[in-house]
Parts: structure tokens; sequence; C-alpha cells
């Protein structure tokens, strides 16, 4: 993800920049625009992923409702005080899933879902699920388990495995008043926060008492920091319209949505957009204000989706709202209380969509009345980092999760990891050699094409080890390289790099 | 134990340690304060502002009664539009009353550890439903937050604030569901009293101690009366306190910490203030440790503090009493090594510019101006408007670029005499500063550079460099005016040292 972010950032700045990589420190420059025949997916850098959090705790029994469960209607309705399920007759039917309805609210996503974009996960949780709203947030926000305290968060280790430059283009956006863990690397932040309106205005020379004071010159840092992604991001709003599709008033959400949508149309390169999406603790009125919480998130969502649609953007974003935990099956008095496992949803044209995993029985309930989780949510953080962000798996097993987590097949089709594949020399001249870290011999077509798209030359090559491709007489520029590589699984993993050549 | 204040190794009583004390336990003291500090010594300013002081209630008289409009009928009338309308008012009222309170009141602790306990046992005015409930818990942590714990914490979580804002009085036990409303129960374990880990990092209670804990809390209701209005409105009114129906009761044994009884909520929080003692006053401790010395807690005081606050029985004051007269307080490392809470800091500038009119409170009896609450929710903190149970985060490690720079931003145009609000006729008008009384708060300096050298210590606590830094914010050492005074403060209050205390 170097390479992508570094190679993005070139192409939306046009600007030059030093080409990272061992061999050659020279400096080159391409046109911004010439990349237009890779299809948008596949270019490097391009892919973002909208992270919204619903704080509080979801109730996944009355987001995905069981309703072919009646042990779920003699909890909820039965033996309640008050009526808290979901009536068979007026949940959305999903299809795929007899037994099971969605949320009337949640009738936008389910538009959604019946286009296929939307893949449902069931029974989310991990080992031993702690029921503070402050530890479920760290965990799910650091991806460790649930006696292991880390600071850092899984989308910064991410970022600190990719390195991405830091150029004053922001590759990871936090709205809100606060930086969460989720964007904190083990040694830096990579959250650039925006605000519309929240800038010093006098001059940014504003250190001088700083003293050695360690944190002020951190303050700073991060003001001056802020103050450049201001700008950036004011920038890129200039140069795309408003909104086109409807979003709810007086939402932060949907503020939060509207600038994401307009950054992504106007093509800033920015990876993670992390964005709070409302209060779902519903310990009392929770039919109420669940029902209303469901309606904001989703039908923004679906402007979103929708909007970026229109655009031609929607192919690089994928969508994932998470929460700390699901609810109580038993509910109280209006509400429920913390519960374990819950539904994640993952949105985006490229998804599979469908349901995934198994839905946890409500019969067979733990000691406290929780139930079991049966999908841990670092399986489906992995499968974004490797399926839709292109991790080469070892980095993620190793550098951000630290262990394997099984991946869900969430995506249509996977990428192999830019920085997994080395290129030298750099600028070439007349052989390529292409360096795979793999631990395993893997035949893979290869395709060398100019920036128009013109296929100049094919063949195979081997990506456990170091490749010769001896290159046609090709002038002074950019191309493109596609390795086509195919899996254990069958699926079809495809790499794409950009490549100079400098000719005497 | 906690060594007394040692003269020789950190030197006798000066502007520095006076300003060190102040800025940390109360909000914005005045140039004149820190002076009459240094005179009075460490001792007696300690004992001074450990003094309660009664706070003028007569701008929230209209929140003072038994009874509480709390709904109406039907709801299509004018009535129930004025009644919705006036409720509203009354948050916004409560905020400027309290802000009011804090810029303009004597020097004391009790503003600033009301202020704590609020950030530690955070209620929303939204989540409390009437402005009401949350002034009657503003004047228990008052009453309370600088004397015994204990009681503190039985009013607050036996006040109608709290006990509607974590669901509370929807704790209802009834036979046919075994569940109870565990919501103020885990809280009240986690964010007030324990942590969620121990000392030795294990959990300090388990979900079974929440559910028993959350059976014990249950009972307690509002108790509500009908009133038939002449034209067939039907008005609900609240009373002003938490009545306790044995119906709503969990009546069955409960295992709470080894102990088993059919505790009610009482018996509950002074179980817990039995067997978990050490514990709870380790985690208050340890919270007011990284807000108020430094956020980096260093063990070996808590251990120190801990054993101080068992030994006076939980009582605030004495505790403070010793604290605020330790070494330990008054250490050089932990001299600015906090981020001062952004509603903190922002008070403390208007309170120690000594700004003469600020129309939030100064124009109070139209009660439509409302810049200063704005510019409080802007800032990203605000009485009352936590973001979550929790409160706000209180490290720095969570302070967002975007936040610094809006603060800065304000205290540059504070300074710059550009903050400007409104006026009925359209107009704008600033928040004045009088640059004659604030150098006459400090003793009129004769140029600009001995001015400089005083600001650095107050509210930078700049004591070494002090001459070499006013040399270079002051190239030129002339007499002050306003011009060279506006333009040294907004040089000093944009650096995001000030920011810290």
């Amino acid at each position: 993800m170097q390479r992508r972010s570094f190679i993005s950032s070139a192409m939306r700045a046009g600007v030059v920049l030093p080409f990272m990589t061992t061999d050659s420190m020279r400096a080159f420059a391409y046109p911004t625009d010439q990349l237009g025949h890779l299809s948008a997916t596949d270019q490097e850098g391009e892919r973002i992923l909208v992270l919204l959090r619903m704080f509080g705790g979801n109730d996944g029994l009355n987001s995905i409702i069981p309703i072919h469960d009646d042990e779920y209607y003699r909890i909820r309705r039965d033996q309640s005080a008050l009526n808290m399920s979901i009536a068979r007759e007026a949940v959305l039917p999903i299809e795929g899933a007899l037994g099971f309805g969605m949320h009337p609210s949640m009738y936008r996503l389910h538009e959604l879902y019946n286009e296929g974009h939307v893949a449902i996960v069931q029974g989310v949780g991990y080992p031993n699920m702690d029921l503070s709203h402050f530890r479920g947030t760290d965990i799910w926000l650091a991806a460790s388990d649930s006696d292991v305290y880390l600071q850092s968060g899984w989308l910064g280790r991410m970022f600190d495995v990719s390195s991405p430059i830091d150029n004053g283009i922001p590759y990871a956006i936090e709205f809100g008043d606060n930086m969460s863990r989720v964007l904190k690397g083990q040694h830096q932040a990579h959250a650039h926060h925006y605000h519309a309106t929240h800038r010093f205005t006098g001059s940014e020379d504003i250190g001088s008492l700083n003293d050695g004071l360690a944190m002020a010159d951190e303050f700073e840092s991060r003001m001056l920091r802020s103050q450049r992604t201001g700008r950036t991001i004011d920038d890129a709003l200039r140069r795309v319209g408003n909104h086109t599709r409807t979003y709810s008033e007086e939402s932060p959400l949907a503020d939060a949505l509207k600038i994401t949508s307009r950054l992504i149309r106007a093509g800033l390169p920015t990876q993670v957009y992390v964005i709070h999406a409302g209060q779902f603790d519903t310990h009392h009125r929770q039919l109420e204000v669940h029902a209303q919480q469901l309606d904001e998130l989703f039908s923004n969502v679906h402007s979103l989706f929708r909007e970026l649609e229109d655009s031609g953007d929607a192919d690089r974003v994928c969508i994932m709202p998470i929460s700390e935990f699901g609810r109580r099956v038993e509910p109280t008095q209006s509400g429920t209380d913390h519960g374990t496992a819950a539904p994640v949803f993952v949105i985006g044209k490229h998804v599979n969509g469908g349901m995934y995993g198994d839905a946890p029985s409500i019969s067979d309930v733990d000691v406290n009345g929780n139930l079991k989780w049966t999908t841990d949510f670092r399986q489906i953080y992995s499968t974004i980092m490797r399926q839709w962000f292109s991790m080469e798996p070892s980095s993620i097993d190793t550098g951000v999760l630290t262990r394997m987590f099984a991946p869900l097949p969430l995506f249509a089709r996977s990428e192999i990891l830019s920085s997994a594949i080395t290129l030298a020399p750099i600028p070439a001249r007349t052989t390529l050699d292409v360096i795979a870290h793999r631990d395993h011999s893997t035949r893979s077509q290869f395709v060398i094409s100019d920036l128009h798209g013109r296929a100049l030359q094919s063949g195979t090559l081997d990506l456990m080890q170091r490749s010769t491709i001896t290159l046609p007489a090709l002038a002074s520029g950019v191309y493109v390289i596609s390795i086509t590589e195919v899996l254990a699984d069958g699926s079809a993993s495809v790499h794409r790099q950009a490549f100079p050549v400098e000719q005497l | 134990m906690l060594e007394v204040y040692d003269d020789v190794r950190l030197g006798p009583w000066s502007r520095h340690h006076a300003a060190h004390l102040l800025r940390r336990m109360t909000v914005g003291p005045t140039p004149f304060e820190i002076s009459r500090a240094v005179e009075e010594g460490r001792e007696a300013t300690v004992e001074r502002i450990l003094t309660p002081w009664t706070v003028p209630t007569e701008k929230v008289s209209s929140m003072i009664s038994d009874i509480v409009l709390a709904e109406l009928q039907p709801i299509d009338t004018l009535e129930y539009y004025n009644f919705f309308v006036r409720k509203d008012r009354r948050y916004i009222e409560l905020v400027q009353w309290w802000a009011s309170v804090i810029v303009r009141s004597p020097l004391s602790a009790q503003e600033r550890m009301t202020l704590w306990w609020h950030m530690c046992l955070p209620s929303s005015l939204n989540g409390a439903h009437f402005a009401e409930n949350i002034f009657d818990q503003n004047m228990s942590m008052r009453r309370h937050g600088l004397g015994s714990i204990p009681t503190l914490v039985d009013e607050v979580i036996h006040g109608m604030a709290m006990q509607i804002y974590l669901s509370g009085t929807e704790n209802v036990w009834q036979p046919t569901n075994e569940g109870v409303n565990e919501n103020l129960a885990r809280e009240m374990m986690e964010i007030f009293l324990l942590g969620r880990t121990d000392a030795q990092g294990l959990p300090s209670y388990s979900q079974e101690d929440v559910s028993e804990i959350a059976r014990s809390l249950s009972g307690w209701r509002i108790a509500e009366v009908h009133v038939a209005g002449s034209t067939g409105t039907d008005y609900l009114y609240r009373m002003r306190e938490l009545v306790f129906s044995v119906d709503h009761w969990d009546p069955r044994p409960k295992t709470v910490f080894g102990q088993t009884g059919t505790f009610r909520s009482k018996e509950i929080l002074d179980l817990l203030f039995t067997e978990k003692r050490s514990a709870i006053a380790r985690h208050i401790c340890s919270r007011w440790y990284s807000s108020f010395i430094n956020e980096t807690v260093e063990e070996q005081a808590i251990e120190g503090m801990t054993e101080l606050l068992l030994d006076v029985n939980m009582d605030m004051t004495s505790w403070l009493r010793v604290v605020l007269n330790s070494s330990h307080f008054f250490e050089s490392r932990h001299r600015m090594r906090i981020a001062t809470p952004p509603m903190v800091s922002f008070l403390a500038q208007l309170r120690y510019a000594d700004v003469g009119y600020v129309p939030d409170f100064d124009d109070y009896d139209n009660g439509v101006q409302d810049d200063l609450y704005s510019r409080l929710r802007s800032i990203n903190q605000c009485m009352y408007y936590p973001p979550n149970v929790s409160g706000w985060p209180d490290t720095t490690d969570y302070v967002a670029g975007t936040e610094i720079a809006w603060r800065l931003e304000m205290h540059m145009r504070l300074w710059s005499g550009t903050m400007t609000f409104k006026n009925y006729n359209g107009g704008r008008q600033v928040y004045p500063i009088v640059i004659n009384s604030f150098l006459k708060s400090y003793g009129m300096p004769a140029t600009i550079r001995q001015l400089a050298e005083m600001v650095l210590c107050d509210l930078a606590g700049i004591e070494a460099d002090a001459k070499d830094l006013a040399r270079r914010l002051c190239p030129v050492d002339r007499p002050c005016d306003n011009t060279s005074v506006r333009g040294l403060m907004k040089t000093i209050t944009t650096s995001p040292r000030i920011l810290f205390h």
C-alpha cells in the first residue's frame, strides 16, 4: 500500500515525487490522467473504506430478526412487560435467508441488499466478550483479544504496515470531536481531523513557548496538520458540487457523509474515513429509538451509495458500520441491556452480497443470557485488508492482527498487495525484474501495457522467484504491468503496478 | 505517605508555586489573586480555596419549585409548544448560570471540583429530561464535592438526574421477567467507583456482580401527579424526588462480592463502600491524579494518596488539605503536564482577563443571548452535554488538531478584541477586556517585558527562562500600552503550551 498511496497521491497531484524503491531514488513524473484505461477499482490507492461507528451496542436481534424462532417471540414478546419484538409481518424478507427478516427501518439497506451490494455476517463477536461500552469499543477498534490492552488501532497498524507518505494529502480522515484509537499506529497517529469552521486564523508560528514541553509540541503538530488537512479538504470540496441525494437534516452523521461523498467525488486519495454513526445504547424506549437510529444510519448510507453510483465512484468504496456489542436477548422494561454477538454489514459494489456465518441460537445462550458468537470480528477485518485493500496476508497476520484470522469470501475479487511485489530496476530500460515474496511457487500471467491501455507484451512468470522480463523497445515513459494469479481457492487475483522506463 | 512541602528542595513559596496551585485547583485565577496567594502563603491559600461558599441561585429561581411540569396533553396546543420551548430554554439557562458562577465566583476550589465531579459522574441535560434535575445534581456535587465521597455518590446515584439518565427508574423487577436494567449498575461500577480493571489489571467486577447490583438498585420511581386543566388539558407533574416502590424492587437475595442479602440500593452502596473501600479510594485517587497532577500516574504516589483518603474517611477537604500541601503536588516534573479541559481553559481565560461583559449572563434578564453557550458547545466541551456516559475523554491522546486550532483561535480573538456577539440592534459588540484594569491587577508593571515575565509565569508555568523569553517576545522594551499588551497576550495565549496546566 505504500506504493499505492504514493502513486495515487502523485496521480492526483500531478507532481514530481521520488519513486521509493531500494533500486532507485530518482524522481520522475507522469501526467495525472493517463491511467484511465484501468478500471477505477484497479487503480492503485483508489480503494476506500468508510467505517461507521454505531456507539452503544446495536441490537442485532432486532436488526436481522430470527422470525423462524418462536423462542425470540416468547422472550421478547410473550414474557416481556412490553412487546420488544419486531413482528413477522413487519419485517423485510431477506432473499436467500428464509427464517430471517430485516428491521423495517432498514428498508434502504434492504434495497441495496436486493441489488447484491450487502454482505450480512451473522453472530459476530470474539472470545470472552466484554459488556463495557468503553472496553468493548477499545477491543473492536484495537482488534485485540479481550485480555490484551493495546493503545493502537487496527487501521492505525494497517497504515503502519503500508507507511503512506504524509505529503499533506490526508490518507485517513476521522470526523468527530475526538481522536479515537482506531487510526492510532504503534508510533504515530494516522488520523487527519477535519472541521468545516474550526481553524486558527493567526500566524501558524505558534511554538515559541513550548520550551521542550513534548506534549505542547505534539499539540502544535496536530494543529498544524489539521490546518493543512483543512486547506486540502476545502480545496477538494471546491472542486465538486454539493450533494445531489437527500440526506438527513441536522444530523452530524449526514453532514460527515455528505463531506465524505464530496471528497471521494473530488478524487481525494483518502483510503479510510471514520465517522460516528449515532447512539444505539437502547436501555429504554428501544423500539422507537432503535427504529429512528437504523433509519437515519441506513438512509444516509443509501444516499452516499447512490450519490457515488451517480458519479461513478461507488466501485471504489466499501462501507462498514460496527458496534461494540449486540444486546441481551431478554428485554428489561422498554429496552435491552448490553449483550454480545450481533450481525455486521459490509456494503459495496464489489461485495459478494448475501448472508454469512451462523446466526447464534436464542435457546443456547451463555450463563448471563447472552448470545454465543459464531464469527470473530477480526475475520471481517482480515477480509477487508486482504480482499479489499489487497494487503499481503503475512503482514496482516503479523503486523496488524497478531495472528491469522480466516477471511470470509465477502468480496467479488481479491488483489495482491502492490508492495508484496517489487519491480527493479526503477526506472527500467531493457529488462524488468519482478520480485515476489512468496513461500510457494505460483505461475502467473502478466501483461505490460502503456498508459492508454494498449497491451505491449504478455507472458508467464513465477511469483516465488525473481523473474526477469525482457522488455520490448519502449520509449521513456510510464507503463503498467498487470499480473494475474490463480489462487488456491480458484479465484483470480490481479496485481497492477505502474513503472517508469527511461531510455538514455 | 505524602511528604509535606519541602522548602529546601522545592524552594520557598513563590509566584510560580501559587500560580501552579491556583491554575489547577481553581478556574482562571486573576493576577491579583495570584499575588494575594503569594502574600498569604501556601497553607493559608489552600485553606482559603477549600472553604465552601454559597452559590447565588437567583438566576435559576425558576428551577427551584418542588414539582416540575413533565408533560401535557393534547399535544397540538400552543401551551404544549410553549412548554417545550421553555423546557429547552432552561437547558441553556442552566449552563449559562453555571458558567456565570465560575467566571464571577470568588476564587475557590469548589467550582473546579464541582466541574471535576461532573466530568467523573456525568449526566446530560437531554438524558435527564429536565434542567431542574440537573440543577439538583449540580447542588449535590457542590455540597459534597469537597466533603464525603460516599455521601456524594449516594446523593448522585439517588438523584433524579442520574436515575433518569442511566435508566434507574426503568430498572423494574417483575416476577415474570428475570431481567432488570443494568445500565446504572454497570456505569456506577465501571466509571464512578472501580474502573474496569484493578491495580493488578484484573477485572474489578464480573457480569454477575453487575446483575446482582442492578437487582439491588431496582425499585426507584418518579412520583407523578395528573392535574386536569379547565379546557380538557391534562397536565402531568413530577415531584422532584424519587420514591421507593417495593413492588418494583427485586426482593430476592443477591450475592455481591461474597455478601448475600436482599439488599436495597442504599444497602448495596454501603456494602460497596465497605467491601471495596480501598479499590474505590484507589480509583478516585487515580482519576484525580491524572486530572490534577500528571496524566502519567505514579503508582507510589497513588498508594500514598489512597492510604490517606482511607485515613480521612473519604473526606475530600481533609484529603486535599494534605495533598495540596505536599511536595508531590508541586514537583517541577508535574508542571504543565495535564491538558486543561476545554471548558475549563476557556472560562479560565474569561475570568483571568476579567471580561467585563458576557452577553449570556450580564444581559441575562432578556434571556436571548446565547453566545457563550454556543462557544462552549463549539469547543467540544459544554457542561451537561457529555459525548457519552463516561463523559469527555480526558487525556492528551484524544485531543484532535481541529479542537486545538479552534481553542487557540478563541484566545486570539478574545485578546485581539475581535471576539464578538450580536447585540439587539443587529450590530456586533466585543467581549471587552479593559487593559488598564488588567495592568492594575498586575500592579502596573513598568514595561512590557516585566508584564511578559509575570504572564509567562501565571499562564505558561515558565520560570527559569522567563527573562530570555520575555526579551524574545518583546524585542523592544517599552511602557505597556493597549496595542503592546494585546499583542503580547495574543502571542502567549495562542501557544499550545497554554492548553496545559
